[in-house]
């Protein structure tokens, strides 16, 4: 019996061993770790889904002034999240001082839509290149969404937008209607087309770079309207952006991507709809 | 269940004996098919649509085929299975035998049975009515008698592949199920399924083109072959997947009273057993020649790490080409090793990113290490597989709402780099790709069109990279 249960405790654990090797093996485990810290990071910094603002007991929150995304929502002032607000954060200094913030949405976001792409440059990269192939393709696909933050941060910082439930509704409209246009449709076929990668030498670099842009510039092409909405939100910021990253990773993924946009854009629209009737309450 | 017994026996279409009604039959049936309304789901018409349609809008269970994925087999055995019952229903309306069973064309027969059978050749029939089998939008010099190359014909790559789900491996790779094209084609799918519709079909024919094959009576006979070949490899103890998301999924079609019925993948394993049907001669079992040790399941390979590719694409029109595959200098001892005879690593060549606007009908031999000016005996032994690119069209730019993506092919060729020398003799520097097009075998008298055919530029295809891979 005493060997039976060595045995069997014994094959438990070659079975743990090779589920971690297998778990070790993904080639987008970075990847996919890095959106797992991002979300932490994003709920530490928030207080938490349902919980109050950012708060000086928040780890990443730094007193709730730094981990700002977007500035001038009419009634947030600096750490005012209130209880029951789902996490709201309070204006910004600069749009340089969103920009960590934004860094860490477009990981949180965008990053697991992009897993297939990782996935393609790891296992199409000779394999010794395989970790500084997924970096480099990274690098250039979160540039080009910080680049369309700092864009977003600026404009929003001297915009000055009031009445955050109007600004939300134009947001959710203008992400509702670009869900029906032809160039989203594009935007989102081009997603999935994949690119010959040389192997070695500059030509490899310059290959991931061009993938890079090419993925992160569909990415963009077809996710602005929906990430512009996230900025805009002035309240439970982290329900908003749990909701939209389920929408985009759907939506991205789905074998039907045309009917699975008309039908995002539809649920965008009632939200926006919704948005306007609560600003003219309010 | 139905017994053995009592099952329907398709026959090779050139084994059938002179007087048998069984072709003749199937021409009436067709032509009565022919005759009923494109709405009939019963109707000639209705059912090639199923497998793919231009025509709009589509109707219920139009454009369902399902290629370069793991359904390959099953979903295009279930189509010819229920499609197989209505032309039985067909041919005892229209005064024929009542055990009607669809025959097959064993291409990969040796000497004429690699030309198309002659009652699909012919534009009239004996008394001289048209024939219903004939189709003039065939591949030059086919309807003539030309012979398909054995390169193109032969089952023997398939059957050899040990396991059934992957890229290169007899069924397939995984893939969605409702995505009529993907890019997961197995070794069955591409020679000589693909393969045949191209060299039938050629540039613009009905056969190489999945929204007009099934139009093609020769079409029915051809996928009865693979389903043959599907049952041969099975009889030979390899296993079909036991993945749920394979033997449960199902698919949708036609029954001969025109009700819509369903099976599952996992429904239709037996031909005998699960639907009352075999082949004459019956799947042999286990050669003897394959020792035991050959048939164990291989553990099952991690992602294979890419050691070597190409950096230019390479575009095909028509005529040959070669392309060195350097490999790179940190994996040359892995790659030598992984040839060696005692390794059981097993290393792929893989033809990525193929794209083109339109099938150019062509089938081209893939060959490592082609000696110059090779002979028949050269050319057979570096021989690794084929590419052809039917339905290269519906992948780039997919129907109605699916993603597009390019097609791939991955061969193994650690067999070919042991039987070069592996590891003893090979430097390990570098591979040579060659793709040579399989052309047709003139019959007498067509020597000089198919000349001319052969010498016509394609429609250009391009392939992103030509890359090697080891377990």
């Amino acid at each position: 019996m005493r060997g039976l249960r060595l045995n069997s405790f014994e094959g438990r654990g070659d079975r743990f061993a090779e589920a971690l090797h297998t778990i070790g093996r993904r080639p987008t485990l970075g990847a996919e770790l890095a959106v797992a810290v991002a979300w932490v990071a994003l709920a530490a910094a928030s207080g938490g889904i349902g919980a109050g603002g950012p708060s000086s007991s928040s780890p990443l929150s730094w007193s709730g002034r730094v981990w700002v995304c977007v500035p001038g929502m009419a009634g947030m002032t600096p750490g005012a999240g209130s209880p029951g607000s789902g996490g709201a954060w309070p204006h910004p200094p600069s749009p340089a001082a969103g920009l960590p913030m934004w860094a860490l949405m477009s990981v949180a976001m965008m990053l697991p839509t992009a897993l297939p792409a990782v996935r393609h440059v790891a296992v199409n990269s000779l394999y010794w290149r395989r970790r500084r192939a997924v970096l480099e393709f990274l690098a250039v696909f979160l540039g080009i969404w910080a680049i369309f933050g700092a864009v977003v941060l600026g404009t929003l910082t001297s915009q000055k937008p009031a009445g955050s439930a109007a600004v939300l509704a134009a947001a959710l409209a203008l992400a509702a209607l670009w869900q029906l246009t032809p160039l989203k449709r594009r935007a989102l076929l081009a997603c999935h087309r994949p690119q010959a990668l040389p192997p070695h030498g500059w030509r490899a670099t310059a290959g991931v770079a061009r993938f890079g842009l090419r993925n992160g510039g569909a990415c963009l092409a077809s996710c602005w309207a929906m990430m512009l909405a996230v900025a805009v939100v002035s309240s439970a910021r982290l329900t908003w952006m749990a909701m939209l990253t389920g929408l985009i990773v759907v939506e991205k993924l789905n074998l039907k991507p045309g009917r699975t946009a008309r039908r995002i854009g539809a649920l965008l629209g009632a939200a926006a709809i919704g948005a306007a009737v609560a600003a003219t309450l309010g | 269940m139905t017994s053995a017994a009592k099952a329907h026996v398709r026959r090779e279409v050139r084994s059938l004996p002179p007087g048998d009604q069984t072709l003749p039959a199937y021409a009436r049936a067709v032509e009565a098919m022919r005759k009923r309304p494109h709405h009939d789901p019963t109707s000639w018409f209705y059912q090639a649509a199923i497998h793919g349609s231009e025509v709009r809008p589509a109707q219920k269970l139009w454009n369902q085929c399902r290629h370069g994925s793991w359904f390959f087999v099953a979903w295009h055995r279930m189509f010819v299975y229920y499609f197989e019952r209505i032309v039985r229903a067909a041919v005892i309306e229209t005064g024929g035998p009542k055990d009607w069973a669809l025959p097959y064309w064993n291409y990969g027969l040796e000497g004429a049975h690699a030309s198309l059978p002659e009652a699909f050749r012919k534009p009239t029939r004996d008394d001289g009515t048209p024939n219903p089998l004939y189709v003039a939008a065939r591949a030059p010099g086919v309807n003539g008698g030309a012979m398909l190359p054995h390169a193109v014909t032969s089952d023997a790559k398939a059957l050899a592949r040990p396991r059934f789900a992957g890229v290169a491996e007899f069924g397939g790779g995984t893939a969605p199920p409702n995505q009529q094209f993907w890019s997961h084609t197995g070794r069955l799918e591409q020679t000589p399924h693909n393969d045949i519709h191209n060299a039938v079909g050629g540039r613009g024919g009905w056969m190489a083109n999945p929204d007009e094959a099934a139009q093609d009576p020769i079409f029915w006979l051809h996928h009865s072959n693979i389903d043959r070949i599907w049952a041969a490899w099975s009889a030979r103890g390899n296993a079909d997947p036991g993945d749920s998301r394979w033997t449960g999924q199902s698919f949708e079609f036609f029954d001969a009273n025109g009700k819509r019925v369903a099976k599952t993948c996992g429904e239709v394993r037996g031909t005998i057993e699960d639907l009352g049907y075999t082949y004459d001669p019956p799947p042999a079992g286990r050669p003897p020649s394959l020792e035991p040790e050959a048939l164990m399941p291989t553990p099952t390979p991690s992602e294979p790490k890419i050691v070597g590719a190409t950096t230019e694409k390479l575009t095909l029109t028509g005529s040959s080409a070669a392309i060195p595959v350097a490999i790179d200098q940190r994996a040359r001892q892995e790659v030598r090793d992984a040839s060696s005879e005692s390794d059981p690593r097993r290393l792929f060549l893989n033809l990525e990113d193929i794209e083109g606007e339109v099938n150019p009908g062509s089938v081209y031999g893939i060959y490592v290490d082609l000696p110059a000016d090779a002979g028949e005996e050269e050319l057979a032994a570096h021989h690794v597989g084929n590419v052809s690119f039917f339905g290269i069209e519906r992948a780039r730019n997919p129907r109605d709402d699916e993603h597009a993506h390019n097609l791939r092919v991955s061969v193994e060729v650690g067999d070919l780099l042991r039987s070069l020398g592996g590891g003893d003799t090979w430097d390990g520097e570098q591979i040579e790709v060659t793709l040579r097009p399989l052309t047709l075998i003139p019959a007498e008298g067509q020597a000089e069109e198919l000349a001319q055919q052969a010498a016509a530029e394609d429609p250009p295809v391009h392939i992103g990279r030509v890359s090697l891979s080891v377990d």
